[in-house]
């Protein structure tokens, strides 16, 4: 997680749903079901639309009221889990 | 046109009281077991959650069900859209949710498909990976839908259905008239049809009534939301009496006007064999027995009630082929000893969550 590109979840490979303050979703490729805390929501519903780790991990901080060093390391252990799945995808310059 | 049933049915007013009294219904019952009983209990969520009344982890595990159930439906659609080439017709549950505040709010179990030609869609289906559940094909050759299918791993059942299910005593609508009448689906996924507003609140009413008469609330609000629609109501009569289940729109009609608008009375069978829906409560064993042999009265006329209403009785009485008469009078005395207990303590099966 060294580069801080923009990344975002991949609509391909994915079905989710938002229900109260968590996510649901579906791993198409293994028929997986995933779910997310309230803090997951947040970075998932950033994802969706395409963030870099550092804006991640400030966003985790704002909402959460957390320091700097424990945001990071759980936006990188939210984007390593969804990474290992193959559920990432760079987002184009032009996008 | 996909757009314009959506808007005619939750974007109305029709709609917005029909939800405010939904949420009166949720504020009166006495507990979330009779909720669920009428397939409420998501609305229980939904509706305390807006007042801070605290929701139970296990009602919140409900809703992560649910959710998990409607991703699963939503997946199952795609994939078997894709798989077959024909025409194919989404019906009840998961097409009406579309016109909740939200899907997740409507139980779902199966995603009922009609199809042109089902044993072709069925193989295609296979084919695709989705895999065969139940009982053998013999089982399904004469039911109104195929075996069940299911992909690996998803929480959903796919029907794929030869006719809809129907009343016992007349001949349901044929597939091509109902296609020949079909509409987009409002699921949004390209290709899949839903029935026509008025042919849909009719298929809904008769395939509650087949299950069992008036059963439940959450099917007096699936037949209120497609009725808002804009659309002829003479269409609507029309195909009810052509299909033979004008009484039984005449009937739950009044029904859901009664328990969801509260009428100025109750018609005389709410109050007679279906008062569990104005009591929001889950009906008896009793009143289960009284509702099958009483609500042809409801739906037909007398001289064609008689012998509906005598099948019923002798039905209650008659031992299945499967079953001994030592067996049987154990099973009556049972129900003998539960008939003030509601059916689902006295069967202990799972509920009904179509």
């Amino acid at each position: 997680m060294t580069a801080d590109r923009a990344q975002r979840l991949r609509p391909d490979a994915l079905r989710w749903r938002e229900v109260d303050r968590e996510v649901i979703a579906v791993d198409l490729g293994s028929s997986t079901y995933l779910s997310t805390n309230e803090s997951g929501l947040v970075l998932w519903r950033r994802l969706a639309e395409g963030a870099t780790r550092r804006e991640l991990a400030a966003e985790l901080q704002e909402r959460f009221a957390i320091d700097a060093s424990r945001a990071e390391i759980d936006v990188d252990n939210f984007l390593r889990a969804l990474a290992e799945r193959d559920l990432l995808e760079d987002v184009d310059d032009e996008t | 046109m996909a757009t314009r049933h959506r808007q005619l049915t939750a974007s109305s007013d029709r709609a917005a009281e029909l939800w405010a009294a939904v949420d009166r219904l949720v504020d009166r019952a006495t507990s979330l077991d009779n909720l669920a009983a009428h397939g409420l209990h998501l609305f229980a969520a939904h509706r305390w959650r807006a007042v801070g009344r605290e929701v139970p982890e296990a009602l919140v595990d409900e809703e992560r069900r649910a959710g998990a159930v409607l991703l699963a439906a939503t997946i199952a659609l795609e994939q078997a859209r894709a798989a077959y080439d024909g025409t194919m017709l989404l019906m009840k549950g998961m097409e009406v949710g579309e016109c909740y505040p939200d899907p997740i709010l409507r139980p779902l179990r199966d995603v009922d498909l009609l199809v042109d030609r089902p044993d072709r869609a069925q193989r295609a289906l296979v084919a695709a990976g989705f895999e065969p559940l139940g009982r053998d094909d013999a089982y399904y050759a004469r039911r109104h839908h195929l075996r069940p299918l299911a992909l690996p791993g998803l929480p959903i059942v796919v029907e794929l259905h030869r006719r809809p299910e129907w009343v016992g005593w007349a001949p349901p609508p044929s597939a091509p008239e109902l296609l020949s009448e079909a509409v987009p689906s409002v699921t949004g996924v390209d290709g899949v049809l839903a029935p026509s507003p008025a042919h849909h609140a009719l298929l809904v009413a008769a395939h509650s009534w087949a299950g069992a008469p008036l059963r439940r609330i959450l099917d007096l609000v699936d037949v209120t939301l497609l009725a808002g629609g804009d659309f002829d109501r003479a269409e609507l009569w029309e195909a009810a009496r052509k299909w033979e289940v004008d009484g039984v729109w005449k009937t739950t009609s009044a029904a859901a006007d009664a328990v969801l608008f509260g009428g100025p009375s109750l018609p005389w069978h709410v109050r007679l064999w279906a008062r569990d829906l104005a009591d929001v409560r889950e009906r008896t064993v009793f009143t289960n027995h009284v509702r099958r042999i009483a609500s042809p009265f409801s739906a037909l006329p007398v001289r064609r009630a008689l012998p509906a209403a005598g099948r019923a009785a002798g039905h209650a009485v008659r031992r299945a082929e499967e079953d001994t008469w030592r067996s049987k009078l154990r099973r009556a005395a049972r129900a003998l000893r539960h008939a003030s207990q509601p059916v689902s303590r006295h069967v202990q099966g799972p509920r009904d969550s179509r």
